[in-house]
């Protein structure tokens, strides 16, 4: 019963809601799982005509608590579906047709009834109806550029931050960028750049712990942003992050080619993720890759098992997917993907 | 029904088409594994006997009998995530209400849950991406004994419910019904968690500040509250049409709460 209708719908979903980034990996991975293939360009599509409805943190101040008394799901549920921004046709649990998750349950004298969500938001600052959506399109951008491909999130971005151009910084761990910080070597504009951070590298852990000192430099005023093959926390959220961005270091992404004072444009309005480095200079630079003692083998916290996983992970946008991989990521390779890259990789070429 | 967005069947299109191949793989697969139903049927006595040795004597009776349905419990129990730790109390709900509605429910296995909240910043922090891929490989161990005709999924969190959809997807020919926990109640406002944090690290709060803190803000069982990954999983099996409507966000231990859970048995 999940078919390509549903999982459309879980995109919409995502999007309209500012849901987390983790899905634009997760979301590829359930639908290989079912034989459909997706891939970041029909998230992109999608968010240009999907608005934001629903602003809970990190978008805005209220709790999901505050999210399901205000109408919740069944009231998101209706606005989409009378939008046609959702499939109606789909099985579900519930039987035939979406139209059943625009009720809500409830206990009428200890029985489970349901009954239809309210005609009006109980609170405009958490829950809106589609006619007055929080913005006329969601907040996930899909970036691309010299830098490669990356998605970024821009509902809880404020507008004067969601284009940064500032001098990178390389590091290749979120506690060297922690001890920096904490040494006060950062105080001025600068786009953090982490490479090696990706599933191949170690597994694309959340960076969230860099989120309060990134936070609290750009609250003194500075411009900064975030450029990396990890991954961010669902609770990641004022400061404008470049993520999941692929090909990863590790496996010849151009990360590796940043070098500390290159000149970085992180521009989510236009989705350009570029190094403004000339482009004759940019071709020949070598890709660098931190010195690793251990020769690329990771240990300890049981590290040391997952080593079959690394090796034979997919990519970000092929969902970091290390099972599956010779049934149905390989098979029929998206060749309109392929030829869409190499025509983005022309264009920077030219830049 | 209202008229579709035109960029949303276009894209839905292009997907079709993109995935023309894979897909059609996939829905052989399952029809394959579909014609072999009933498998438990199938099963040779001493293969059915161990399927039921430690099940109570009633549903013993019913399994040996092969006239009821057989539905898999397969969970994220634990007690450490606040998320999954109300899971722990559903087996014995559900094993009742299947029992009156004419089934059998057996917990057919547990499947591994990490907290993004705890490893964050650590090293098994490295294991969480993985771990949705090892949940899918456990769920399909779960599934994998041929004794069941429909499951239930129980988890909640970031990497465990993309993990039991991708091993529920690989069994596509059973029903399969995900059951949520619901949030946690609200505590301190998220807004106040991160100023805190904030000032944690600059250095302008105490670590006895934050963790009081961190502890107003998770302070029992249930998700998270905030819309991170975990509440968008809630959200997105909703519109998928793989949770009981309405069911996403109704706190845990409630009467309503547990009534969705009887509830599910029966779908």
């Amino acid at each position: 019963m999940i078919d390509e209708r549903a999982i459309v719908n879980g995109i919409v979903g995502l999007l309209a809601s500012g849901g987390s980034t983790n899905h634009t990996i997760h979301l590829v991975a359930v639908a290989r799982a079912a034989g459909i293939l997706i891939n970041w360009d029909d998230f992109e599509d999608l968010a240009g005509v999907v608005p934001l409805l629903m602003r809970v943190y990190p978008n805005g101040s209220a709790d999901v608590n505050h999210f399901h008394a205000a109408g919740g799901m069944a009231f998101l549920t209706r606005e989409l579906l009378d939008a046609g921004l959702l499939h109606e046709d789909v099985v579900t649990v519930a039987g035939q047709g979406l139209r059943a998750y625009t009720q809500e349950p409830w206990l009428d004298e200890g029985r489970l009834r349901w009954r239809q969500a309210p005609d009006r938001t109980g609170d405009a600052e958490v829950l809106r109806p589609l006619a007055d959506p929080f913005d006329r399109e969601s907040g996930l951008r899909v970036m691309v550029g010299n830098l490669g491909r990356a998605v970024i999130k821009t509902s809880a971005v404020k507008p004067e931050h969601r284009v940064v151009e500032a001098p990178a910084k390389v590091f290749y761990s979120q506690q060297a960028l922690l001890e920096a910080f904490q040494a006060g070597e950062l105080e001025q504009d600068f786009v953090a750049v982490l490479p090696c951070q990706g599933p191949r590298a170690c597994g694309m852990p959340e960076l969230h712990k860099l989120t309060p000192a990134l936070g609290v430099l750009q609250d003194r005023g500075f411009k900064v942003a975030l450029v990396t093959d990890g991954r961010m926390s669902g609770a990641s959220g004022k400061v404008p992050a470049a993520i999941h961005v692929t090909p990863e270091a590790v496996v010849g992404g151009e990360l590796a080619r940043v070098r500390d004072g290159d000149l970085i444009r992180l521009d989510s309005i236009e989705g350009r993720l570029e190094a403004l480095v000339e482009a004759r200079e940019w071709t020949q630079r070598r890709h660098v890759l931190p010195q690793d003692p251990d020769g690329g083998a990771m240990r300890g916290t049981g590290r040391e098992l997952f080593d079959t996983f690394r090796n034979n992970t997919s990519g970000a946008e092929e969902g970091a997917m290390s099972i599956l991989t010779g049934l149905d990521n390989r098979a029929e390779p998206d060749a309109d993907l392929a030829i869409e890259r190499e025509a983005t990789r022309e264009k920077d070429t030219q830049l | 029904m209202a008229q579709l967005n035109q960029v949303l069947q276009n894209v839905t299109e292009r997907i079709v088409q993109r995935s023309t191949h894979t897909r059609t793989r996939y829905l052989r697969d399952i029809e394959e594994a579909a014609a072999r139903e009933p498998v438990r049927k199938a099963l040779a006595c001493a293969n059915l006997a161990h399927g039921f040795a430690a099940a109570p004597q009633p549903d013993k009776d019913e399994l040996k009998s092969l006239r009821w349905p057989n539905i898999a419990i397969v969970s994220a129990y634990n007690d450490m995530l606040s998320a999954h730790q109300p899971l722990g109390d559903y087996p014995a709900i559900i094993k009742a209400a299947a029992r009156e509605a004419g089934a059998t429910a057996q917990f057919a296995g547990g499947v591994p849950a990490m907290c993004d909240g705890v490893t964050q910043g650590r090293a098994g922090m490295e294991l969480s991406l993985f771990s949705r891929d090892v949940i899918a490989m456990s769920t399909a161990i779960a599934l994998s004994h041929d004794m069941f005709d429909a499951a239930l999924c129980l988890g909640v969190c970031d990497k465990i419910v993309p993990g039991l959809l991708i091993g529920a997807l690989r069994f596509g020919h059973l029903p399969v019904v995900f059951v949520p926990a619901g949030p946690m109640p609200s505590g301190l406002p998220n807004r106040m968690k991160a100023r805190v944090r904030q000032l944690f690290a600059e250095g302008k709060a105490g670590r006895d500040e934050l963790l009081q803190a961190e502890s107003e803000s998770y302070h029992g069982p249930g998700t998270c509250t905030f819309y991170g990954t975990a509440n968008s999983n809630q959200l997105l099996m909703e519109l998928m049409g793989l949770h009981l409507p309405g069911s996403a966000f109704v706190n845990p231990g409630t009467p309503l709460r547990d009534a969705l859970t009887a509830e599910a048995r029966a779908v």
